[in-house]
């Protein structure tokens, strides 16, 4: 009778997982041989099923499921990973190991050097008198070796609750170190991978010329639709995605002025693609890059206003891109005005300008692609792109850097 | 990997239970498609006992994902003939989420931290009533309530809180074995609910 009734409660311990290791797989063995035990356990985790539906419902977040592929991947991925766990782990065994030892040196200590094992029922112990129900605040057992044998058991009893729930956290401190320093190395992993790709030659980038100033010294970074439109032509055009189009005007584009004869701009899609052949084309007058609050013509029609500075009224930023073979830049009327003449130029470390060419914008956005062939070995430097107005003042639009990352990787 | 919304309510209807004893074998043999169909299943169920249990979301997340981690390599070791998929999986939840509560602190689970863990059940309670709660959801409450008041108590602080028997005990001042038996008689009298409303 005492069995069945120890087997009823072990039941319950079993579905709650309190059972312990060497205690649960008994109870597994009793089980095995037992239908109506299997039956109890059953109806009792069809209980705790019950009880969790009484909680109100809540939706995880989305990037819960993220974190979990993420986290089965890399557990799949990194036998390193297991290694790592493992070490981290066998580092806080021993910091385990060093709190309990230190613990027991202060249980002997507060005992007066008598050691006797604790029952583990200290939950009980610690609230036979309500009024001291607290382990170690609300217990005024002085740590005196005259202390009652009552009071001493209290504080053995509340010092082993102090050392058992500092093991826990311990533990649960150690697993939050494990999992963040995994954290730690995925990120890593992943920042390594980026610059990697970075670093492919034959990857294209993205970059906003920035403009010497803009009368506030705050440089602006507007980018309007269309030439958000042209850039992307310009990349599909970079990957050849984009058939080779018709001549000047084919679409209905607006007639493209070009400095050179030399120079065949093409419209499609309603941008005029502009391939610049540096040492064929000029470049109209020269130029200082510092010189950015040259005042010019905005209106090349003339509208009656009077000059202005070009750099306060055209703000927006020119984008662009490279790849391994060409530069390439996007410039329409919200950059500069119809009509502007806009020069692009690379300048050395060294101070040199080298003229890649001249165009002169349309109605369409323009872009205007540089083989990076152009540049030759100078292996750094700015380009620089410039604007002259109808006044013939010339202004600086804007530069970027070419540090080793954007520098062309040879030139033929 | 994507999914579609959350679905209602995990009931335990037949077909239901053997679709999720599929999805574990599939999960068995590493079908991450599986494991990905059954969070969309399941977790809001966890995560809802999560964030009850552990009262913060934050660290119910953190326990959600490390459930279905769990879910991931114990599935092999999973036996229809035990339990069914969402207990099984309420389980490992609960007992992730008792290491938690038992780690953050050792309780003072003495009379005073009994009586103000029972007001704060009976306040989560009240505070959560939801209309739109489904019909096996309401009838489980309703069985919850049903229970003799301390029956009641003892079950949720068992379930809920992760106090020991030994714990609650000690805390109400009465014998173990009555603790027990109420915890035991409690968990069949919920599952006598289920059972009624499956017919």
């Amino acid at each position: 009778m005492a069995e069945a009734y120890q087997a009823e409660d072990d039941a319950v311990l079993y579905v709650l997982g309190e059972l312990t290791t060497a205690r649960r797989r008994e109870f597994e063995a009793q089980m095995a041989q037992s239908a109506e035990l299997r039956q109890l356990v059953q109806e009792l985790q069809e209980g705790a099923l019950a009880l969790s539906l009484t909680v109100p419902r809540r939706r995880p977040a989305p990037e819960i499921w993220t974190r979990i592929e993420k986290q089965l991947a890399r557990g799949r991925s990194s036998e390193a990973g297991f290694a790592f766990a493992w070490r981290c782990w066998w580092r806080s065994g021993w910091a385990v190991a060093t709190v309990c030892l230190l613990g027991w040196l202060i249980y002997a200590l507060a005992t007066g050097g008598s050691f006797r094992p604790a029952t583990p029922k200290s939950p009980v112990l610690a609230t036979e008198n309500p009024a001291h129900s607290g382990p170690l605040a609300n217990n005024p057992a002085p740590l005196t070796p005259d202390a009652t044998p009552h009071s001493s058991a209290a504080v053995s009893n509340a010092a082993l609750q102090l050392l058992q729930s500092r093991t826990a956290e311990l533990l649960a401190l150690r697993r939050q170190v494990t999992d963040l320093t995994n954290q730690m190395q995925e990120l890593a992993a992943l920042l390594m991978h980026q610059q990697g790709l970075l670093t492919e030659p034959d990857r294209i980038k993205f970059f906003q010329l920035t403009q010497t100033t803009n009368g506030s010294g705050t440089p602006e970074s507007i980018t309007s639709t269309n030439l958000q439109r042209a850039l992307f032509l310009a990349m599909a055009r970079e990957l050849g995605w984009l058939p080779p189009g018709a001549t000047n005007g084919a679409d209905g584009g607006h007639p493209l002025t070009g400095s050179n004869a030399n120079l065949v701009p093409v419209t499609q899609a309603g941008v005029d693609f502009v391939d610049l052949h540096p040492g064929s084309n000029t470049v109209i007058g020269p130029v200082n890059p510092g010189s950015a609050q040259a005042q010019v013509q905005t209106q090349p029609t003339g509208t009656g206003e009077d000059s202005v500075s070009l750099a306060n009224l055209y703000t927006n930023a020119i984008p662009g891109g490279i790849s391994s073979s060409n530069l390439f830049v996007a410039v329409d009327s919200s950059v500069v005005p119809m009509g502007t003449s806009v020069a692009f130029w690379m300048v050395t470390a060294g101070g040199s300008y080298l003229p890649m060419g001249t165009a002169v914008l349309g109605s369409n956005p323009m872009v205007v692609t540089v083989p990076t062939s152009a540049w030759g070995s100078i292996g750094g430097g700015y380009f620089t792109v410039t604007a002259t107005g109808g006044g013939g003042t010339t202004t600086t639009l804007g530069w970027v850097a070419l540090p080793q990352m954007l520098a062309p990787v040879s030139s033929p | 990997m994507r999914f579609p919304e959350q679905n209602r309510a995990g009931g335990l209807p037949e077909a239901e239970v053997r679709e999720d004893v599929q999805l574990l074998a599939l999960i068995a043999g590493e079908n991450q498609h599986a494991l990905a169909a059954l969070y969309r299943r399941r977790s809001g169920l966890l995560y809802s006992l999560l964030v009850r249990m552990l009262g913060n979301e934050m660290e119910a997340q953190e326990v959600l994902q490390d459930v279905f981690v769990q879910v991931w390599r114990r599935a092999p070791d999973y036996d229809p003939g035990r339990a069914s998929p969402v207990a099984w999986m309420i389980l490992i939840a609960r007992g992730r989420a008792v290491d938690r509560l038992r780690s953050r602190s050792r309780r003072n689970a003495g009379q005073a931290a009994y009586e103000q863990e029972v007001i704060s059940l009976e306040m989560e309670v009240n505070a959560t009533r939801q209309p739109e709660r489904d019909e096996l959801a309401a009838a489980c409450t309703a069985a919850l309530h049903q229970l003799p008041e301390a029956q009641g108590e003892v079950l949720q602080l068992a379930f809920l809180r992760g106090w020991t028997h030994e714990e609650i005990a000690a805390a109400a001042g009465e014998p173990l074995g009555t603790i027990k038996a109420r915890i035991r008689r409690g968990l069949l009298a919920l599952r006598q609910t289920l059972k009624d409303y499956h017919g």
